[in-house]
């Protein structure tokens, strides 16, 4: 009987073990990933020699990106050590970094108010915060068009290469009806980037509501070779604006 | 009564033993052939001929490559950093830098990786791979004319490199430049006839140009070069048709 028992309970230890090491094999496995992932995201920081501030950022970007599913309770906890976290950085680009990944986690986690403060004040320590700057004007797009181009022109004075500042800039140009600033934006934006096709697709939308068919037609083709995804709404959106300009 | 109990319990405790030690085992045996996998896939990278163990510089490179196929990008770039200084031939730091470029791309570091991309060009300015990594890189930044230069210096090593100039004429097309692209592509079908990414693009460039019997001579070589196993032919099919209706317009 006691061998059967000695037996059971060596089979059990066994299976026991094994699981107990696969499973922290697989714990293993998942710190290296959120090691890399953290990596990855920290190349920005310097944070001196500071060693205690460094850890505790890496720590809120470990939680960040600690699993694929990432709960919307913890990202408020985590915009909070972000928030902490610049308290405590002395170097105002540093401090301005971590305010900008507070206004991430508050923006993800559904609070665009806290992230526009968070943004703002990242702008105010360190101007040159273009991240922030540009996801500032994202929000001020829709209630403050003065405000949001204010923005994206802060941007492109401390960045002037980003294409996307410049599409999102003549965008705004475009809504207010300013179809030639907004034109010389867009062709910025391809000058910025060769391939920026929806510049190149906007341009020619542009010109066609101006009536240039011309140009239009130039920029639709180039947008073509570039193999520009919704070609058929595009088609579409030009003859439209084309007839309306021969109707008008 | 008591036997058969007795049996039973030794039964399970036999099934639970070799469950234990059989997922182990697979376990085990899963991650040997991985690390096999990953060690094989280095070793062809670096090239069969060096032997890693006489060579220190091949070795880190060797360990460099293995760190990056397991995802530990910053190991990797410590290991081949150490490698470039070790290695005495250009091919070697030339190869290194490859690699380390790769590695920064993976962290996100795009800037640091286009600087190994100029680093592996300067160290063997004749390296193929080199170049096309570095011209490759000019694409995705939309900085096309440096990408054209680099592109072309493929080509004057390496006159029967199809890709090169398949991707000379894509640059060619997106700048607008229908006459150059044309030519460009005609050379890469010289190059290799059954490119039917080639024939594609010089349809679209007919249609852009309007001379629509040649437009659909190509379409029709697309599917006959690919065997019918061109995937985006219903694509280019619809792209060309919207071109030519506003060409018409």
């Amino acid at each position: 009987m006691t061998i059967e028992i000695l037996l059971l309970v060596i089979a059990v230890g066994v299976l026991f073990a094994t699981s107990i090491a696969l499973h922290c094999i697989r714990v293993a496995d998942k710190r290296k990933k959120r090691r890399n992932a953290v990596e990855k995201l920290y190349d920005n920081a310097r944070f001196g020699t500071d060693c205690a501030v460094k850890r505790r950022f890496k720590r809120a970007l470990g939680l960040l990106v600690g699993s694929d599913y990432v709960r919307v309770k913890t990202l408020r906890k985590v915009a909070m050590v972000f928030v902490k976290t610049a308290r405590r950085v002395r170097e105002p680009i540093d401090k301005a970094y971590c305010l900008s990944w507070a206004g991430r986690c508050y923006e993800d986690y559904g609070d665009p108010v806290l992230a526009a403060i968070c943004y703002t004040a990242a702008i105010e320590v360190a101007p040159s915060e273009t991240f922030s700057s540009e996801r500032l004007g994202d929000y001020y797009l829709e209630y403050s068009p003065e405000e949001a181009q204010a923005h994206y022109e802060r941007v492109l004075e401390y960045n002037p290469l980003t294409s996307t500042t410049y599409f999102k800039l003549a965008k705004l140009h475009s809504k207010h009806g300013d179809s030639d600033k907004a034109i010389a934006r867009y062709k910025t934006a391809i000058d910025a980037n060769n391939g920026y096709v929806a510049s190149m697709a906007e341009v020619a939308i542009e010109s066609a509501k101006k009536g240039d068919k011309k140009t239009a037609l130039n920029f639709y083709f180039m947008a073509m070779a570039n193999d520009v995804c919704e070609f058929e709404e595009l088609e579409e959106a030009i003859k439209e604006c084309l007839i309306q300009c021969t109707q008008s | 009564m008591l036997d058969s109990v007795y049996t039973i319990i030794g039964l399970i405790s036999f099934v639970l033993f070799l469950t234990g030690v059989l997922t182990g085992l697979a376990h085990i045996c899963k991650r040997l052939v991985e690390a096999h996998c990953i060690r094989n896939c280095a070793i062809k990278n670096i090239g069969n001929e060096v032997s890693i163990y006489n060579d220190k510089g091949a070795k880190l490179a060797y360990k460099g490559i293995c760190a990056y196929l397991n995802e530990d990008h910053s190991k990797a770039l410590t290991y081949l950093e150490n490698a470039v200084r070790y290695s005495q031939v250009s091919h070697n730091s030339a190869f290194c830098f490859d690699w380390m470029s790769r590695c920064y791309e993976a962290l996100g570091k795009y800037r640091e990786s286009l600087n190994c991309c100029v680093k592996a060009v300067e160290a063997e300015p004749s390296n193929i791979k080199a170049l096309f990594g570095l011209a490759n890189m000019y694409v995705r930044n939309g900085a096309f004319s440096k990408a054209e230069f680099y592109y072309n210096r493929v080509l004057r090593y390496d006159q029967k490199n199809s890709y090169a100039s398949f991707m000379l004429g894509t640059l060619f097309m997106g700048r607008g430049l229908y006459d150059k692209a044309e030519e460009q592509f005609l050379k890469t079908i010289e190059l290799n006839n059954e490119s039917e990414e080639a024939f594609a693009e010089l349809s679209v460039v007919m249609a852009i140009k309007g001379d629509y019997s040649r437009m659909d001579s190509y379409f029709a070589e697309v599917t006959k070069s690919s065997n019918g196993k061109y995937t985006d032919s219903d694509r280019l099919r619809k792209r060309l048709n919207s071109i030519k209706k506003m060409k018409d317009l």
